[in-house]
């Protein structure tokens, strides 16, 4: 039986129209704001350009930026611990997917675009008067300069843009090196050096003279520099600013003398943002250089002493440069006594612990290695560390980024600007600037402006040099004796085409692996994965 | 407070921290729905829907967007078989629907700055930095699917289940897609491209065994599926698509691919100037696959090693009652798919500096092809992302119950209506190639700091008054 019925007809309509406005779609970001509503005020603007400082705190005082330019030189070489030792090692992991070189190019072009989005915008900019807006353009063009010279020292030729990436970009360009120099930094600091004034408000603000000494060190570096041109900027950082040499070397790394008159430009940390952890970064140089101590009879880690990462150990070549009985600047630079901290039997909590008393012979020309033999150790209640015991966990350390003002022994963000100019880099610079123009007598000049005060008192006419002594090696020396640790080195050696010699001849662990092609670094895997079409690799990586 | 407008809604952004934060984060959903069904009888059903969807999330011009579902049924069994004493129910089914996903963070249409921390001396001087790319063209991802299946009951419904055939079209895949570092950005969100999904999904209860003293239930369900990207972003020349490697998506596998270097064992002592030759390495290390056959270890080595799609997932219970007595056992599997394990890298470095996973490492003494030589200054040895990729497969018992139900006389001689004891026990069991521990967790990478899930007995009574 075939009975078709209607049984049910159910219609079902439901509508909700919450709001009859028609904006009701539209987005409205109350609790936080983009660029294209911010950054066209005043004040925006005024916070894009912080932010342009901001992003460089992620490389300067990371372990990434000391990795990246302290070991794998022929003045440090690696400690026991980190992941990251391929930079020292040049081996088959220094290669395109390490972590390092990815990081380091994600930080360079992200405060790129930050520097791009100021000076693309910046000309929309009503509500700011034309003076203001021209010191902060020439503040962020400077910036820009010093991340694009960092990438072309890493990587060679690199991407290049000036201007702020807008909607999906995945393409890339590969532009030369002397390209990069001649269309975005040279302008950019000749940009900067034209407008900054020579004195700023406000503490960390690149001023004049700052532009000058990177605009110098870029001429030094840039196949179109001239050496003249660069003697000629330092000596404007040199005379017109009132900068003037601390008296006393030990007195640059006092914690509470950071702002000082050696100081040309820091990258600025804040005590209470690092302490209260809003600042990720801070200045963690306090880590890497330090020897395990608190695992030593009578020690346990403190704030006082740091806590030891172990990552980076000088070379033995390191600690032959300096000339102890006359050259105080190990024994300032390095700590020799770590006094008990934890009661031993026999000894008591401040008695001396663990003596490391350093290489060849001592200020007052006692060698002490010859002196601690195993009976005169064995005399004494303290550990005493001689030079053929230093290993990847014993060693000299170094205490220039010491700093015991952390809140607690485990914090890792240090309070200290990080110094990436300072007035005696400026005479070495000016320097190598003269020598490689022929004038050895002045360079000779300047290198003794540095030695002196690095002197011990007394001795400042016994470390003075002659116009015979100089060389680029003499230079670089010079360099590693006053700015070891400072997270120059790795740059030096490159510019001086020295890399690949000096660490072949000081690096035992770099010695057998590096090759020419390592004075760059590979090109990010992805940077080559993500990119449209072919991205090429450096040189001789294959990995 | 930055910025006057935002009030209250993001009190982190102070330039004092307290431990204080706060957030706003609106968006809206606008839709209009209508359904129709009718039917015939009760034999031919017939169901229409369609919904207008709109959303805050996405671009102006692409907020909106028509979901339409069709779906017929026939309960076939009148019309072929009206006699038919085996079965009680059979109907075939049929439905074509769509289903749109907005499922991104709001805001990506404008590109949301971040705090930069900096300061003047102590003097805080926070700034705010491009973070978020704007994508003015984000638009509805739309999941259009055909299925056909069948329902079916049989000897008095002793026998009931379903079986379901679909094919699942998704075109504009909102995906967070990798940029290249040169952009200043890491990642934007953008319709990516389309993937296609075939599926199958089976489930059957029988109550195999039904007598007053004794009884046996069982209730099956298996599923496959097999998704595959067909489309992307990326075109060559003649507009065919392209591999996007720097986001691991490929034409013809599915979206969340593991691509990697393949591990092939251990460079043993003798192999020493071939370590050296093919990889720049050392006897010890580990040996990584030339998959290119090009003798020497490149990018182009990578490959797809696997996915977290499982060739078949499902569960099956067995529940039987004997007198008083019942027994319940829920047994899920998940068989062929991969899993990463940061765990063995984490916890298997060879340093040896804290808690070590018990694996037979490589020494001159004792040539292993399983882990590479122990080193105690290295953190992580050479390429040991190698050593993450599992065999995911796995077979569970997820519960197992034992009850005993009183008469109820004797629950009313305790002035109850009824009473129950039982015993249950979660997560006994598991088999799998990964045993360090239970690998359902939920998620395709377990890493160090992931909790096993745990095993957990219960003793119960259930008393009803």
């Amino acid at each position: 039986m075939k009975k078709y019925t209607y049984k049910s007809i159910l219609v079902l309509l439901g509508i909700s129209v919450l709001l009859s406005c028609e904006n009701y779609l539209d987005e409205n970001n109350i609790a936080d704001v983009s660029a294209g509503s911010y950054y066209t005020t005043s004040q925006g603007l005024e916070d894009a350009v912080k932010a342009t400082y901001g992003i460089i705190k992620e490389f300067y005082g990371t372990e990434l930026g000391f990795s990246m330019n302290v070991f794998g030189t022929d003045t440090y070489t690696n400690g026991a611990h980190g992941s990251h030792k391929y930079l020292n090692w040049y081996n088959n992991q220094h290669n395109s997917s390490a972590r390092y070189f990815r990081d380091t190019w994600r930080i360079m072009y992200r405060g790129i675009n930050q520097a791009n989005a100021v000076i693309n915008r910046a000309e929309t900019i009503e509500d700011m008067d034309q003076a203001t807006l021209n010191t902060r353009l020439a503040e962020v063009r400077f910036l820009r300069a010093l991340y694009y010279f960092n990438l072309v020292r890493y990587y060679g030729d690199v991407h290049l843009s000036l201007e702020e990436t807008e909607g999906v970009e995945t393409e890339a360009n590969r532009t030369s090196v002397q390209e990069v120099y001649g269309q975005a930094i040279i302008p950019d600091l000749e940009f900067a050096v034209s407008n900054l004034p020579a004195t700023q408000s406000e503490y960390g603000r690149a001023t004049k003279a700052v532009a000058e000494f990177l605009f110098a060190k870029v001429h030094l570096t840039a196949p179109q520099g001239s050496a003249a041109q660069a003697a000629f900027l330092m000596t404007n950082v040199i005379n017109n600013y009132g900068f003037s040499l601390l008296d006393d070397w030990s007195d640059l790394w006092d914690i509470n003398n950071e702002e000082n008159s050696e100081v040309v430009w820091t990258i600025i940390n804040s005590k209470q943002q690092v302490d209260e952890g809003l600042d990720r970064y801070g200045h963690r140089g306090h880590l890497y250089f330090l020897f395990e101590y608190d695992k030593r009879p009578g020690m346990t880690r403190d704030t006082e002493n740091g806590r030891p990462w172990k990552r980076f150990r000088p070379t033995d070549h390191l600690l032959s440069l300096w000339d102890r009985t006359k050259d105080a600047r190990y024994d300032k630079g390095y700590k020799h006594v770590w006094y008990a901290n934890k009661p031993v039997p026999g000894q008591q909590v401040g008695d001396t612990a663990l003596y490391i008393p350093g290489p060849g012979l001592d200020r007052s020309g006692v060698n002490q290695d010859a002196k601690w033999t195993q009976a005169e150790k064995d005399a004494v209640i303290y550990q005493v560390y001689t030079t053929d015991e230093y290993n990847q966990v014993i060693f000299p350390s170094l205490n220039k980024w010491i700093d015991n003002t952390r809140p607690n022994r485990q914090h890792t963000q240090g309070q200290r600007d990080f110094i990436l100019m300072r007035l005696a880099d400026a005479y070495l610079i000016r320097a190598e600037a003269n020598f490689k123009q022929g004038n050895a007598a002045q360079a000779a000049e300047d290198l003794n402006i540095v030695r002196r005060r690095g002197a011990w008192d007394g001795e400042e006419g016994a470390m003075e040099i002659t116009a015979a002594d100089v060389s680029i090696d003499f230079i670089l020396d010079e360099r590693a004796r006053e700015l070891v640790g400072e997270g120059h080195r790795w740059f030096d050696l490159v510019r001086n085409n020295k890399l690949v010699e000096r660490v072949k001849a000081h690096n035992l662990d770099a010695m057998d692996n590096i090759q020419s092609h390592h004075v760059l670094r590979p090109i990010p895997l992805d940077q080559i994965d993500r990119t449209e079409g072919d991205y090429p690799q450096n040189p001789g990586y294959t990995q | 407070m930055p910025y006057s407008f935002q009030l209250w809604y993001n009190i982190g952004t102070a330039e004092v921290k307290g431990n204080l934060s706060s957030g706003l984060t609106e968006w809206q959903l606008q839709s209009y729905m209508g359904r129709v069904n009718y039917n015939i009888d009760g034999k031919y059903l017939f169901q229409a829907s369609l919904r207008a969807d709109g959303s805050s999330r996405l671009a102006e011009g692409n907020k909106w967007a028509y979901f339409p579902g069709v779906s017929l049924g026939w309960r076939m069994l009148e019309d072929i078989s009206p006699d038919n004493a085996t079965f009680d129910e059979l109907k075939l089914r049929a439905s074509y629907g769509e289903v749109g996903n907005t499922a991104i963070s709001p805001y990506q249409t404008q590109g949301a700055l971040a705090r930069a921390i900096y300061a003047w001396n102590e003097t805080p001087a926070f700034g705010y930095r491009l973070n978020d790319i704007p994508n003015p063209d984000l638009g509805w991802e739309i999941s259009k699917t055909i299925d056909v299946g069948f329902d079916y009951s049989l000897l008095e419904g002793r026998i009931s289940g379903a079986f379901d055939v679909y094919v699942t079209n998704t075109t504009d895949l909102l995906l967070a897609r990798n940029l290249p570092y040169t952009s200043g950005y890491t990642s934007v969100f953008q319709n990516v491209g389309a993937t296609k999904t075939n599926g199958v999904e089976f489930n059957v209860n029988a109550a195999i065994i039904e007598s007053d003293k004794f009884s046996w239930d069982v209730n099956l369900n298996v599923s496959g599926y097999n998704e595959k990207i067909v489309e992307l972003a990326l075109k060559d020349a003649n507009g065919n698509p392209l591999d996007d490697t720097g986001n691991n998506w490929f034409i013809g596998q599915p979206i969340r691919v593991f691509f990697d270097y393949t591990k092939a064992g251990i460079w043993q002592l003798n192999e020493a100037a071939q370590a050296a030759a093919v990889q720049g390495t050392d006897p010890g290390q580990i040996k990584l696959a030339d998959i290119n056959g090009h003798g020497q270890i490149t990018p182009a080595d990578r490959s797809v090693l696997g996915s977290d799609v499982p060739d078949y997932f499902g569960g099956i219970t067995n529940t039987f009652t004997y007198g008083n007595f019942d027994l319940s056992a829920f047994f899920y599997f998940r068989q062929g798919h991969m899993i990463r394990s940061s765990f063995h890298q984490g916890n298997a470095n060879g340093q040896f500096r804290y808690n070590h996973l018990d694996v037979d490492y490589w020494t001159p003494t004792n040539p292993t092809n399983d882990y590479p030589r122990p080193n105690f200054t290295q953190e992580r040895p050479e390429n040991g992302s190698t050593l993450e990729y599992f065999d995911g497969s796995y077979v569970k018992l997820r519960n197992v119950t034992l009850g005993y139900n009183f008469d109820s006389s004797t629950a009313s001689k305790l002035g109850m209506t009824n009473l129950r004891a039982y015993v249950q026990g979660q997560n006994l069991w598991f088999s799998s190639e990964y045993d360090t521990f239970d690998p359902e967790i939920g998620e395709a990478t377990l890493g160090s700091g992931t909790t096993p899930s745990s095993s957990l007995w219960a003793f119960g009574i259930r008393a009803g008054f």
